[in-house]
């Protein structure tokens, strides 16, 4: 049923949801401005082959990544779901577990773990009785394919996840023919199964790989010449924010890129899922002898060293260097993280609920529709183009106002938006805004618009029918989507950094300064506070996939 | 009485479409089919009615009162005209008796009066037994059932219906419309039923509205609309038959290929024009003796009756709807004679050219 109705519109309702998802749109509207009106000249300091530098980094990170994520996603996903093999229950939750680690944690894990005074090549040295750098080869993880690593071992669940749900709903009559038809379970695997994924597991690439992009932290350990390092250093680094914000319009080739990719994706899942409508328990391949211990070490590889490895060692840091980390510093960033995110999360939330409400019960003209189209696009732009998008027309505001005041009032305003912790949130909205606008759409998508209508014609009010009958439906969807957006928060980097107030600092802030002086030990407590809060949204989706799981294995 | 009455409404659907000219008006405790091809604007009226589209010319009257005109327009809650959808449109999250129950604005416990209705309704519908299940856990004909319920216990004056039956099959929605049309009946309820099924129709209907293009063609009760239609395109979509070339010879005789009807009216002004005649499948009938002979070029087995594709001499091709003994094979040749009671005929091609005979 389309949504050929309309009902009588609350004029505040709409106001504040237009003026909303034009707040919202505003970043986005304004890098693709920037993409037209570069003027005067070239960049400042930085010329062509620099620029080269950055885009052939950034696409080879981006392969790199997506080489990777695919190997490890796709081939667990199967063997998790299509074979049995020992502790195979275990790691169908476990391989989610990476997903806590922010890349930039895992990154300078990873340095301090390996670097020369690190624990395991002092352990090497002492064995084989080494005594300097120049006596062995040890690879460099400060480099492209470390980065790559690092990246690929905490971003693969996305390509896990997807591919995982996705073999979960293939239809079991497609693969009995396959097996019928005679096919080995390798032949099955790339002939039914993987084309019937294929869709999913591009949305968990294009997903993994807009991670890849948006990370800041890594790229910035390792001093890996990325597009988002390159606007960071021209921000903040130089100052010279005209050439940032062209870097950042450059940027969004690739934004575009994934941003359809990610899109098509989706399109194509809903039409294979109306596609298989009949799901029953799926027959699993019973792995025997050492076919099933490659499978169990196969799968045991990125979780041991996209979780365990990590979070032991950074165990052993936190409590080796507890004194240095629990300081008055730390329980103020602390304070700082939880009251920002959980903050930012009830707006996002509410925002969310707002733009999907007028979506389904009002008929929204053209340029609204556009507005809230473009205002979901933002999780697909990386937080430091994101953070030049806003900072545009905020400056922009605040000197047209300083202008206006100073020529009425003779006031001087200044910079008053802009460096309050306003601005940090607003970055958020713009970046999250997606999670739970989706959540509760698709939640609301069980209620068909006709349900809306028989309420209204028995004679409840339209905000009755949200209360009595929205509301139960949508709760579920709202509280995941809080946890959501406040753990996405916690973690959150680039954006944090470029648009925070001076010297307020939050946990990934923290972090990341400690780590970038090499201070492990002091970014530690931190960062293992980080990863806790991250186990949060692990635990949510091992939940949604048993239940989607129990739902086919009982029908 | 008139419950509802529709004056010269207009309603704009999208750029390129709008419905108009819309008038009729129902009568208390009447039934009303609202019947046309996908697209026509059926889903669009019952929707104005109802107060979910505006209507931007001519005005809406219920129960006396101005309900619709193109500049006031009173909202939805506020009509009280009882809906039911194509889908069954349940609460996901409530019980069957917990969603009949939401089908009263105000629903009281021990108020036995409500009560006594949603239990009456309940027993007529036999759902007795699922009251406490959730909709998914039941069938769909039974979530329609509920559905139904759910819009009557309020017993609105007037019910509207978007294709309720389309999506059960045949013999559950000849039942179920048999049950409704009793239920509408013991509460005096006047309803309009959009659907594109003719079964539906005219099983339901006191009154038939066919509809195209957002125009209203005809409104009559089903036999007429059947036996008199008033456009080809009438006589095109209600019912099966084919059309045969005649010519108006003299004042009271049409000649066609097979036989010269006689008319029962005089048709001065016609003589010497060339019509098409409508031939019903249920005029057609078997006779041995008959001259007129056919062979069968298709049989479509329905139970009581074989509807046949008959072949005539001059390639002419004709339906014939015969009961089921009479089974003849593929390729005999058989005697049919024409019983026309209602001679229809059509003088071109046109859809909305009006009936000549």
């Amino acid at each position: 049923m389309n949504k050929a109705f309309y009902l009588e519109p609350n004029k505040y309702f709409i106001s504040i949801t237009v003026f909303a998802s034009f707040l919202v749109a505003l970043p986005i509207l304004s890098i693709f401005m920037n993409l037209y009106t570069s003027g005067q000249g070239l960049f400042n300091f930085f010329d062509l082959s620099t620029i080269k530098i950055y885009l052939k980094t950034t696409f080879f990170l981006l392969l790199g990544v997506g080489f990777l994520v695919l190997l490890l996603g796709v081939s667990t996903a199967w063997f998790v779901t299509m074979t049995n093999f020992p502790f195979v229950k275990f790691f169908e939750w476990s391989l989610l577990l990476p997903l806590a680690f922010p890349s930039y944690i895992v990154a300078f894990t990873y340095t301090d773990l390996l670097d020369y005074s690190g624990p395991i090549q002092t352990f090497l040295r002492s064995y084989f009785e080494w005594s300097s750098y120049n006596d062995y080869y040890f690879p460099n993880l400060r480099s492209l394919g470390g980065a790559i690593i690092m990246m690929s071992l905490v971003l693969y669940p996305y390509v896990y996840l997807l591919a995982r749900t996705a073999f979960l709903e293939q239809s079991v009559n497609t693969l009995e023919i396959s097996k019928n038809l005679g096919k080995s379970p390798m032949q099955s695997f790339f002939d039914v199964s993987l084309p019937f994924a294929r869709p999913a597991i591009v949305l968990g690439l294009s997903l993994a790989l807009m991670e890849s992009l948006n990370d800041f932290g890594t790229v910035e350990f390792f001093a890996v010449p990325t597009l988002t390092q390159g606007i960071y250093d021209l921000w903040i680094g130089s100052g010279d924010y005209a050439s940032g914000t062209r870097l950042a319009s450059i940027m969004f080739i690739f934004v575009f890129i994934l941003y359809f990719m990610e899109r098509a994706g989706r399109a194509k899942i809903e039409i294979y899922q109306t596609v298989s409508s009949r799901l029953s328990k799926l027959p699993k391949y019973t792995l025997e002898g050492w076919k099933k211990n490659i499978v169990f070490i196969l799968c045991l590889i990125p979780l041991f060293f996209g979780f365990l490895i990590p979070f032991i060692f950074l165990l052993y840091l936190s409590f080796t260097y507890f004194d240095y980390g629990y300081t008055s510093n730390f329980i103020s960033a602390m304070f700082n993280t939880f009251y920002l995110s959980f903050l930012s999360a009830i707006i996002i939330c509410i925002v969310g609920v707002m733009v999907v409400y007028s979506k389904r019960v009002i008929r929204l003209n053209k340029i609204v529709r556009f507005l809230i189209n473009i205002s979901s696009m933002g999780y697909a732009i990386p937080g430091a183009v994101l953070a030049v998008g806003i900072i545009i027309p905020i400056n922009f505001f605040e000197n047209s106002f300083d202008n206006l005041m100073q020529k009425v009032l003779g006031l001087n305003t200044g910079l008053f938006v802009s460096g309050t912790i306003f601005i940090l949130i607003f970055g958020y909205l713009v970046r999250f805004l997606i999670i739970p606008s989706g959540q509760i759409e698709s939640s609301l998508k069980k209620i068909p618009p006709t349900v809306d209508m028989f309420s209204r014609s028995v004679g409840y009010s339209s905000f009755t029918v949200m209360k009595k009958f929205h509301f139960p439906l949508i709760k579920g969807a709202l509280i995941t989507s809080f946890l959501l957006v406040f753990v996405d928060c916690v973690k959150e980097l680039p954006i944090t950094l470029l648009l925070r107030p001076f010297n307020f600092e939050t946990l990934s802030t923290n972090v990341y300064l400690f780590a970038s002086d090499e201070m492990y030990g002091h970014a530690s407590l931190g960062a293992l506070t980080i990863v806790l809060i991250g186990i949060i949204p692990v635990i949510i989706m091992t939940k949604l996939i048993s239940k989607s799981r129990s739902k086919y294995e009982h029908s | 009485m008139n419950i509802l009455e529709l004056k010269d409404v207009k309603i704009v659907n999208s750029l390129f479409f709008k419905t108009e000219d819309i008038t009729f008006s129902v009568k208390k405790g009447e039934s009303i089919c609202i019947v046309g091809p996908s697209g026509c604007g059926k889903t669009t009226i019952l929707r104005s009615i109802a107060g979910f589209v505006n209507i931007v010319d001519g005005e809406i009257n219920y129960n006396g009162d101005l309900i619709s005109t193109s500049t006031f327009h009173v909202p939805p809650e506020n009509r009280r005209i009882g809906m039911v959808f194509q889908e069954p449109s349940l609460f996901p999250h409530l019980t069957i008796i917990q969603n009949i129950q939401a089908g009263l604005l105000k629903y009281d416990k021990n108020d036995i009066e409500q009560n006594k209705i949603i239990y009456d309704l309940i027993s007529r519908m036999n759902l007795n037994n699922l009251l406490t299940k959730y909709p998914h856990e039941v069938s769909g004909g039974e979530q329609q059932r509920t559905a139904l319920i759910r819009s009557i216990v309020s017993k609105p004056n007037l019910l509207l219906m978007d294709e309720p039956f389309s999506s059960l099959d045949f013999e559950l929605r000849e039942k179920l419309c048999d049950e409704l049309k009793s239920i509408l009946a013991f509460y005096n309820i006047s309803s309009i039923m959009v659907t594109h099924d003719q079964n539906d129709a005219f099983a339901f209907g006191d009154r038939i509205i066919v509809l195209n293009k957002g125009r209203i063609i005809q409104n009559d009760n089903p036999y007429n609309v059947y036996h008199k239609p008033n456009t080809r395109f009438v006589a095109d979509f209600i019912g099966s038959g084919c059309f045969i070339k005649g010519n108006i010879v003299s004042q009271d005789q049409l000649k066609t290929e097979i036989l010269t009807f006689k008319l029962e009216n005089q048709f001065t002004n016609l003589i010497g024009s060339n019509v098409d005649v409508l031939i019903r499948p249920d005029d057609v009938i078997h006779e041995r003796k008959s001259k007129i002979k056919a062979v069968i070029s298709k049989k479509v087995f329905k139970g009581a009756e074989i509807m046949y594709s008959l072949k005539l001499a001059n390639t002419l091709e004709i339906l014939g709807l015969f009961p089921s003994h009479l089974n003849f094979d593929i390729g005999e040749q058989i005697g049919i004679k024409l019983e026309v009671d209602h001679l229809v005929a059509f003088r071109s091609l046109d859809d909305y050219d009006e009936r000549v005979i």
